[in-house]
């Protein structure tokens, strides 16, 4: 990473920060404790678990820390491609073990602080996520200013990530970088009714391919492998308006849209919607469908009968529709307080949930790896959060 | 007539390449957004009693959403526009 440039963006997030404590602020997040176990299944032989421990307290009046751990395992079966790395997820470099041993480990290790002056609230991240092949360090900032008896807040945020990829079966590393700006604006309208509208610009330069991915092209009667070759710029984009309103006091529904364009000539929309319930004092329903689709980026093709300057086969450029259906149960510690081992560690202020998410992706052509159209998977969670 | 459809070829193009369909896009979520909170009464502090509740919170846990959305990045060639930030990954 240039030296100057990370000059420059600290510098920048710094301004951003003192911007922040210099305005009139939102209350600090509140102090709190979560774990959180999610794992993740699917038909192409994919298995992965990420735990995540984070923890938020107040360290003075106005001033907020935070801290976070999160490991992604990945456990591919489908490691049979010719570079010995599963070609779906990129999971590389078995650690140890044999076939059901986990095939990676990436570490990410998250520190924010959170100032709040008035009612102002400006706050700083950094990420640092390293995994044997891939290296990341991000910087993020933003600032959410409140008006009109906080009827209406304002918020902005800029995301700077500088990433290095280091393949296994590959002798050079490279950089890859992505710059994010984000704006919002969330509107109470009535005392049941809100609206936030979202708009969203990333700029991402270098290494954007994937170095585990291999094209066979059939030159007369042999097959001949190549690399995927991506462009080395990509500007994205995205709006999106999310709207939630109270059915009565104890149900809701939030609606959501979100319109995404970028270079790579892939556009595509999503349309989600959630109803919330309480099911009883102690317990709350989520339920939840998201639908989307894509169009495939202009340089993706299924089958190639001769190498080109661009190519890639990797499914999620390719044109695709996908459902989404989440069902999740949010229990208060009221529900635990007659269950021997859980009541010891359900405190007053904590919840535990528990969800399942099945997720169907349909692309219009085989993928490449499994040959198969439908991606299904399951994303089962389970979360405790305790406020102190 | 051939000249017209010449013409409207090169309008099209002219706006693609100003980011006209971007503009018109923006415009579109300002004119929705400004017509949803036109005439809307200012919501008092002690009315607020039902925005605050989790069923009403666009995120009620951002931590656990960005999880379970975790996958979506790497099965879908779009992100952003949620209001959710990360960091770059590599992993699968």
């Amino acid at each position: 990473m240039p030296k100057v440039e990370v000059v420059a963006v600290v510098k920048f997030l710094f301004c951003f920060f003192i911007m922040g404590l210099s305005l009139l602020a939102q209350t600090l997040p509140d102090d709190e404790l979560q774990v959180n176990l999610n794992t993740y299944f699917d038909n192409f032989g994919v298995a992965i678990a990420y735990p995540a421990v984070s923890v938020t307290k107040q360290v003075a009046p106005n001033t907020s820390v935070s801290g976070r751990y999160l490991v992604d395992v990945i456990s591919a079966a489908s490691m049979r491609s010719l570079f010995k790395v599963d070609g779906v997820t990129s999971a590389s470099k078995k650690t140890e073990g044999g076939d059901a041993f986990p095939n990676e480990v990436r570490h990410e290790f998250t520190g924010g602080i959170t100032q709040a002056i008035g009612d102002v609230r400006a706050s700083i991240n950094a990420i640092y996520s390293t995994e044997n092949d891939y290296y990341s360090r991000t910087l993020a900032a933003d600032i959410s200013i409140p008006f009109a008896l906080k009827n209406t807040i304002l918020s902005f945020g800029v995301v700077k990530s500088w990433d290095i990829v280091a393949p296994d079966n590959r002798p050079w590393e490279k950089e890859k970088n992505v710059l994010s700006l984000n704006a919002g604006l969330t509107q109470n309208i009535t005392k049941s009714w809100l609206i936030q509208l979202n708009l969203w610009y990333s700029n991402n330069t270098g290494f954007l391919s994937d170095a585990y991915q291999v094209i066979g092209i059939n030159t007369l009667g042999r097959v001949k492998f190549y690399s995927p070759a991506y462009p080395d710029n990509r500007d994205r984009r995205a709006a999106g308006i999310r709207t939630v309103f109270a059915l009565d006091d104890i149900s809701s529904i939030q609606l959501g849209y979100r319109y995404y364009w970028d270079t790579w000539d892939i556009k595509s929309n999503t349309a989600n919607i959630l109803y919330q319930r309480y099911l009883s004092e102690n317990i709350r329903g989520v339920f939840g469908w998201r639908i989307y689709n894509q169009s495939k980026a202009y340089f993706f093709l299924p089958e190639y009968t001769a190498p080109l300057e661009l190519m890639a086969v990797d499914s999620k450029l390719n044109e695709s529709v996908t459902n989404e259906f989440e069902v999740s149960l949010k229990f208060n510690s009221e529900i635990f307080k007659s269950t021997p081992i859980l009541r010891s560690i359900m405190m007053e202020t904590a919840e535990l949930s528990v969800g399942l998410n099945f997720y169907m992706r349909n692309t219009v052509t085989p993928d490449w790896h499994s040959r198969y159209r439908m991606l299904y998977a399951y994303i089962a969670t389970i979360g405790y959060r305790y406020k102190f | 007539m051939k000249a017209k459809t010449e013409l409207h070829h090169h309008v099209i193009n002219v706006m693609e390449k100003t980011g006209m369909k971007t503009k018109r896009l923006l415009l579109f979520f300002i004119i929705l957004f400004a017509a949803s909170i036109t005439g809307c009464a200012t919501v008092q502090p002690w009315e607020k009693g039902l925005l605050g509740d989790p069923i009403m919170l666009i995120d009620s846990n951002p931590l656990e959403k960005g999880l379970i959305e975790h996958h979506i990045d790497y099965r879908e060639g779009s992100v952003g526009g949620t209001g959710a930030q990360s960091g770059g990954c590599g992993c699968g």
